[in-house]
């Protein structure tokens, strides 16, 4: 059974700082892609499988964790993409 | 197991760094994307893509050399986000503040081309009498001209008078009086001859409340030898 404090510091900082992150995405005229929540949703549980490896089934959640991160970049990727196709010449947002 | 995972790491490091590459080179067209918000989005995703390479060494058994500094760059992955979000908010305010300048100055344009082709004079007099607007009206009824700051006008030699008492009337007195309807005056010039005017003002609030000049409009009723 290990863990590293800054595992659980990075998961702290995302729930804390995740909230006010959606709420300032979503105060924006900017419609985030769904990629880029899915992106965030998957560094979530990146971030919770990187803890629970040390307690419980650690290749699996070794795997799980990898396979988030994997996930979340390719999530962000496809979520900019998106997002500078749905902003139009003038910098406005299709909706 | 392990070659699964070194596979999902180089997954991870490339598009993570494709995403970096994209936010930092890639055209986003609007204001809310500043330059500064890609940079710190950049380097976030840059952050994961480091994280993505030094898995991949160390799972593909190169090096766990970077696996010291892999903490520093997962911890600064939120943080970067959060200010990311916030500053796109701050753009997007900023903006707003800015098109309500623009179209305040659009508006500022416009009455002052609505105030110079009314035919009549308005005059912007403060408490103390001076001058500080005068239209084209104004300038050519009763020879107001602009000095060189363009904001207050010189008053030239003219007296204004009441017809009904004779008596002297000074801007100040019009400026520090309350609204004022149709009131016949009579502007003598030194030459002798004399335009007889009609009055109307509207007193102004300064900030604090008092009253800060008057709004003077006129039109000429006649001009004697």
């Amino acid at each position: 059974m290990s863990y590293q404090p800054s595992e659980i510091a990075d998961l702290v900082l995302l729930l804390a700082l995740g909230p006010v992150i959606v709420a300032s995405f979503r105060r924006t005229k900017i419609v985030l892609p769904a990629a880029v929540y899915a992106a965030f949703a998957a560094m979530i549980c990146g971030y919770t499988f990187t803890i629970l490896e040390g307690f419980w089934l650690s290749d699996v959640f070794n795997l799980l964790e990898h396979a988030s991160y994997a996930v979340a970049g390719v999530a962000f990727l496809v979520g900019i993409v998106r997002l500078r196709r749905s902003m139009g010449p003038g910098g406005e947002v299709k909706r | 197991m392990n070659t699964a995972v070194v596979a999902l790491d180089v997954i991870s490091a490339v598009s993570f760094a494709a995403a970096a590459l994209l936010v930092l080179f890639g055209r986003f067209e609007s204001p809310l994307v500043s330059r500064a918000v890609r940079n710190v989005f950049a380097g976030a995703m840059g952050l994961y893509a480091f994280v993505g390479l030094s898995n991949v060494l160390e799972h593909a058994g190169f090096t766990t050399l970077l696996d010291t500094f892999e903490d520093f760059a997962e911890i600064l992955f939120i943080p970067a986000i959060a200010y990311v979000a916030t500053m796109m908010l701050q753009n997007q305010q900023v903006e707003a503040q800015l098109s309500s300048a623009r179209q305040m100055s659009a508006q500022n344009d416009l009455l002052l081309n609505i105030v110079d082709t009314v035919p009549g004079g308005i005059l912007v007099v403060g408490p103390t009498g001076a001058v500080t607007f005068a239209n084209e009206g104004a300038e050519r009824i009763l020879g107001m001209r602009s000095d060189t700051g363009g904001s207050v006008r010189i008053t030239p030699s003219w007296t204004l008078v009441d017809p009904a008492t004779s008596e002297t009337v000074v801007l100040a007195q019009i400026a520090s009086q309350g609204p004022l309807n149709r009131r016949r005056l009579t502007a003598q010039w030194p030459d002798g001859t004399s335009t007889d005017l009609v009055f109307s003002s509207t007193p102004m609030s300064s900030q604090s409340g008092d009253l800060g000049g008057s709004v003077i409009a006129f039109e000429a009723a006649g001009v004697r030898g």
